[in-house]
């Protein structure tokens, strides 16, 4: 009799334990949101939780380590707990993790092949700031510079522009990834680019009557001392065929250097004439060089399809803070057949990352639009397959490790644009990336809002939402002085 | 009989809430409808913490939560209704609770008929009213405590979870913690102050923590400060009661037959300075354009005899999508081309640029219908609107983008009342089907490549027409944007290369402009015949220029046989200030 009960417990513990019952093995990934399917992660990086975009009952995953395993029960979404799965990444630095998705769908238990993550050591910069925007794409209304903890779901304010008026907010970038160095540029009555060093803001008015606009796209020099800025006349038309949306060139474009010491501007002839539109200019890791991309004068918008950038670069002498009197081509848009926008040179000086569009200086809304890495030491290209997708890849930025770049991609919808994180191994070889996790990934089915800009940053900034506000309101800007540099070559 | 058994003062009530159904389903349900048209109720967690961002976040769930109703023919006032009922039973309990007055029904009824005159705004939301009601739930359970000490801390506790809870309707709860009306529970003067104090300051404490402005923390989530006059409402039904309570003894009588009369007039009044009937008339037009009634909008804009450019514009709308836009264009108001496209830019008003892709959509425009739907829910109050979500989700199944329809149909999978129309689509992409709608639309828009600006109205739809004749729609629009503007030259030259060829009958407009044209020009006999002109038109148009060499060019003498043809306005329309 005993027995019997022992045998009879037993069964009901088997049972229980192997509460799935009878499994269907599918051959195919599991339809999961946002696809994490054998993506390289940071050691570092928050949980990937995900959805299920099919309509299941129940969700089990099993995310197993070398060491250490975590499983996870949900109804069509999973959530890992934070602790354990900084746990199972501590448990090695590299390591592969393989994911087991089983689902209850229709009354049947399904398991999908396994898929794998794999964490590498190389860490990412933990803190990414972005603005959060409607993609209305041609005005605004509600508008926040936002910092996100990629170790956690924690995320802070940074400006918001309900509390500036409503004035439009451009996005927040960072010297050396350095939180103690980054810039925004805030639109409207009271606004200007307000400058953060050290923790210490101010408020600049970086246009003066030589200049065509106020600064716009722009980058700060190794030393923190200055800025190189590109001024446009920007003209926002619409596209008449349907998948397309909105183009943005410009009638104007010029490119100067600003020095925050001193508050002044300069540039050089060939770099503010009429005959060229020079755009995107970023500093050499050295300091030593400009790039910047720039294209011949084109009537427009009617040859539109015939504006294309190259990627140039001229000297800079940080000492005296001159620019070269030429430049050199390093990607003639002609040949390549494409034109660029948004360089972005790697911490460590070798690589330079851009975006390479069909046409024009706006690749958001150009479905072609890819990254292009370009190895600054031997010249060589990579198309980066890997990374790149049938939507816009744009608006990227490095991690200061020069192992990482967070870039924003449409890939999802065509419309709302959301970072993504694509790993470089020490061969120099992309790996596929994977989109910023969120604590419930419904967000991104929720949001009406897209992510632009996102820029890594290894820290905090040292102020918040309420530290712009003040300064927004503040009366006056400081005023920048215009000089155009005196003609000099650089070695 | 005797005050306490009278049985018959929910009647009282139950009159003024059926008057406010009965007035907001008769004579007020668009305001209502679009209510429900700028917001996105989702049923799903992660949407639902987004609610504690901001303060009142119960207020502003059970708000949402009701307006979704207002979908439904028939809902917005219900829901209302039921609010007002629960607003008056709440406060003529605590009324009766706190001053033991014979008539505290009666004074009831000003707080209810105030939300409801307050309910006439578009700004005024449903959470204002769900954050009262939460309020007075939140102080019949506070008088249950009775000791002094406790009820005193217990009410500083109270006014924080209010905030927190109910937003500015916390002020309610000030009210009713510290007047003397307050028997139980009055607090001695330096208590009084110190949660009036705390009341003033807690706003203040917490706006930097919402991201808010000091105006804005305070009054959240009213938009407006007219939301607050509730409040004041609840203030003066509370004194009212308190100061009259011995004439209720003694007038009873009077009080309960001379007070509601008077409340309804005060209502009345309110309603006369508050309510925008006007509005009312233009987001009629305006709903039932989105609901597909073209024939009601019709009947409707016909019946206000409304000249302002929306009645205008929808009407044409509405006139285009059955073809007779041509035929019966000078029947109605035309403030020149301003009544076909509403201008899409940040000087307009947020109504404005809402209302404007109905036009860019029907003409077959898509970009520019999603970059004015986009724009239209940006600007709305809460930046989302379910109607603006669903014309995302058609706009990008017309151009093929399935993975941008998707989102939005998601999005609207989520909700109680669309999920339905979400879930239909939703399966037209999973099963590649194309019904006749969307074979229809999709032939409309545009193959090849151009670029505009946003306000290039004309140019725009010009492509359109360029790229497919056959999109009668945009060919019409184009035709009367040009006759509107008096342009009969490039009227004339479009007319030939798009319309001639159509051997359709000649609307009326059309051949009265040709008229006009092919005299200017000195056409031959032979050219007019060419054009099918019935010979009626042609003898109303030399009837027409004999009267108006007669008259020396005298509207008053053409008006009347000829007011409502193209000649009359080619002649007389001038362009004036844009209507508000």
């Amino acid at each position: 009799m005993r027995i019997h009960i022992l045998i009879y417990l037993f069964g009901v513990l088997f049972y229980a334990c192997n509460e799935t019952g009878y499994v269907t093995i599918s051959h195919a990934y599991p339809p999961i949101y946002p696809d994490y399917i054998d993506v390289t992660i940071p050691a570092n990086i928050a949980p990937l939780n995900f959805l299920m975009r099919d309509s299941v009952e129940k969700l089990l995953v099993t995310i197993e380590g070398e060491k250490e395993s975590i499983r996870v029960k949900g109804k069509n979404k999973v959530q890992v707990p934070l602790k354990k799965w900084k746990a199972l990444l501590a448990s090695r630095p590299e390591q592969t993790l393989t994911v087991t998705v089983l689902v209850k769908k229709k009354g049947e238990w399904i398991q999908y092949k396994p898929f794998n993550w794999h964490v590498t050591p190389d860490s990412i910069d933990p803190f990414l700031s972005y603005r959060l925007i409607e993609p209305g794409y041609e005005v605004w209304n509600s508008i926040q510079l936002v910092e996100r903890h990629l170790e956690t779901f924690d995320e802070r304010v940074l400006a918001d522009n309900n509390l500036t008026g409503g004035s439009c907010m451009n996005c927040h970038i960072y010297g050396n990834q350095d939180a103690a160095l980054s810039m925004f540029h805030i639109r409207g009555e009271h606004g200007g680019t307000i400058v953060n060093r050290n923790g210490k803001l101010e408020k600049i008015n970086t246009r003066t009557k030589d200049m065509i606009s106020n600064a716009v796209y722009g980058n700060f020099h190794p030393t923190g001392r200055y800025g190189v800025f590109s001024t446009n006349v920007v003209i926002p038309e619409l596209h008449t065929y349907g998948s397309k949306r909105l183009e943005v060139y410009d009638s104007a474009a010029d490119l100067v250097v600003l020095n925050f010491d001193t508050r002044e501007v300069i540039s050089q002839p060939f770099l503010s004439d009429s005959t060229s539109y020079e755009s995107f200019p970023v500093f050499s890791a050295c300091g030593k060089w400009i790039y910047y991309c720039s294209a011949g004068y084109v009537p427009l918008p009617d040859s539109i399809r015939s504006l294309k950038y190259h990627i140039c670069r001229t000297s800079f002498d940080p000492k005296n803070g001159t620019i070269g009197a030429s430049a050199d081509t390093l990607w003639n848009a002609r040949e390549m057949n494409g034109s660029v926008s948004h360089l972005k040179t790697s911490p460590n000086g070798k690589y330079l990352l851009y975006t390479v569009a069909d046409y024009g200086t706006f690749p958001i809304w150009h479905r072609e639009a890819d990254l292009q890495l370009m190895d600054l030491e031997t010249g060589e290209m990579d198309k980066l397959e890997a990374v790149n997708d049938t939507c816009s890849d744009s608006y990227h930025s490095w991690s200061s490790n020069s192992r990482w770049f967070v870039f924003a991609s449409k890939r999802d919808d065509g419309i709302y644009g959301k970072p993504y994180f694509a790993y470089l191994d020490s061969t120099g070889k992309a790996h596929k990336p994977f989109a910023l996790p969120q604590l419930d990934q419904e967000y991104y089915d929720n949001t009406l809002k897209s992510f632009n800009i996102p820029e890594l940053s290894k820290g905090q900034v040292p102020y918040d939402a309420r530290d712009i506000e003040q300064i927004y309101w503040k009366p006056e800007a400081l005023p920048v002085r215009y000089t155009e540099s005196e003609p000099k070559l650089v070695e | 009989m005797t005050v306490k058994n009278d049985k018959t003062h929910w009647v009282y009530g139950s009159a003024l809430v059926l008057l406010s159904f009965v007035f907001f389903q008769s004579f007020y349900a668009y305001h209502l409808f679009f209510k429900e048209q700028v917001q996105l109720f989702l049923y799903s967690a992660e949407y639902f913490l987004t609610y504690f961002d901001k303060p009142g976040w119960l207020a502003r769930f059970a708000g949402d939560f009701l307006t979704q109703f207002f979908y439904l023919r028939g809902g917005g006032p219900a829901v209302l209704s039921a609010l007002f009922l629960i607003e008056w039973l709440l406060i003529t309990k605590i009324l009766r609770q706190i001053n033991h007055s014979s008539t505290p029904y009666l004074w009831a009824l000003i707080p209810v008929g105030m939300d409801w005159v307050l309910h006439t705004r578009l700004s005024h939301p449903v959470s204002v009213s769900a954050g009262t009601i939460l309020v007075l739930l939140f102080f019949l359970a506070y008088r249950c405590i009775s000791n002094h000490k406790i009820a005193f801390i217990a009410g500083i506790l109270l006014l924080f979870a209010t905030y927190w809870l109910a937003g500015s309707a916390m002020y309610i709860l000030l009210i009713l913690l510290v007047l003397p009306a307050n028997k139980n529970h009055r607090f001695p003067l330096y208590k009084q102050l110190v949660l009036v104090l705390l009341a003033s300051f807690i706003p203040y404490l917490f706006y930097q923590k919402y991201l808010l402005t000091l105006q804005q923390a305070y009054l959240f989530p009213a938009n407006q400060p007219s939301s607050l006059l509730l409040a004041a409402s609840i203030l003066l039904a509370v004194l009212f009661d308190f100061s009259t309570k011995n004439i209720q003894q003694n007038h009873y009588r009077i009080l309960r037959f001379g007070l509601p009369p008077f409340i309804l007039i005060l209502v009345a009044f309110g309603l006369k300075s508050m309510a925008n009937f006007n509005l009312e008339k233009i987001l009629s037009l305006d709903s039932e354009t989105y609901f597909g009634h073209p024939d009601q909008v019709l009947r409707l804009s016909e019946k206000y005899q409304l000249n302002n450019r929306y009645t205008a514009y929808y009407t044409n709308l509405a006139l285009a999508q059955s073809g007779q836009l041509p035929e019966k264009l000078m029947e109605v108001y035309q403030p020149a081309s301003d009544g076909l496209f509403l201008p899409v830019s940040q000087h307009e008003n947020w109504l404005t640029i809402l209302f404007s892709n109905e036009a860019f959509y029907l003409v077959g425009d898509m970009n520019m219908a999603q970059h004015s739907a986009m724009l239209g829910m940006t600007f709305s109050p809460y930046h989302r609107s379910s109607r603006m979500v669903k014309r995302l989700a058609d706009i990008n199944l017309v151009t093929g983008d399935y993975p941008a329809a998707a989102k939005y149909l998601r999005m609207l999978n989520k909700t109680l009342l669309h999920k339905k129309w979400a879930t239909d689509r939703l399966n037209l992409i999973r099963n590649g089907e194309s019904p006749n709608w969307l074979i229809r639309k999709r032939q409309q828009i545009a193959q090849t490549d151009s670029l505009r600006k946003a306000y290039d109205h004309l140019p725009s739809v010009q492509f359109l027409v360029g790229q497919n004749p056959e999109n009668t729609i945009a060919r019409d629009y184009l035709l009367c944007h040009l006759l509107l503007n008096k342009e009969i030259g490039a009227f004339r030259q479009l007319y030939d290369r798009y319309a001639r060829q159509q051997n359709l009958p000649l609307p009326s407009a059309y051949s009265e402009a040709l008229l006009v044209s092919l005299f200017q020009a000195g056409a031959s006999q032979d050219e007019l015949a060419s054009y099918n002109i019935p010979s009626r038109k042609i003898r109303e148009f030399i009837n027409y220029s004999n009267l108006y060499e007669r008259s020396g060019g005298n509207p008053e003498k053409l008006v009347e046989l000829y007011g409502k043809s193209y000649w009359f306005y080619y002649h007389f329309a001038t362009k004036t200030a844009m209507e508000p």
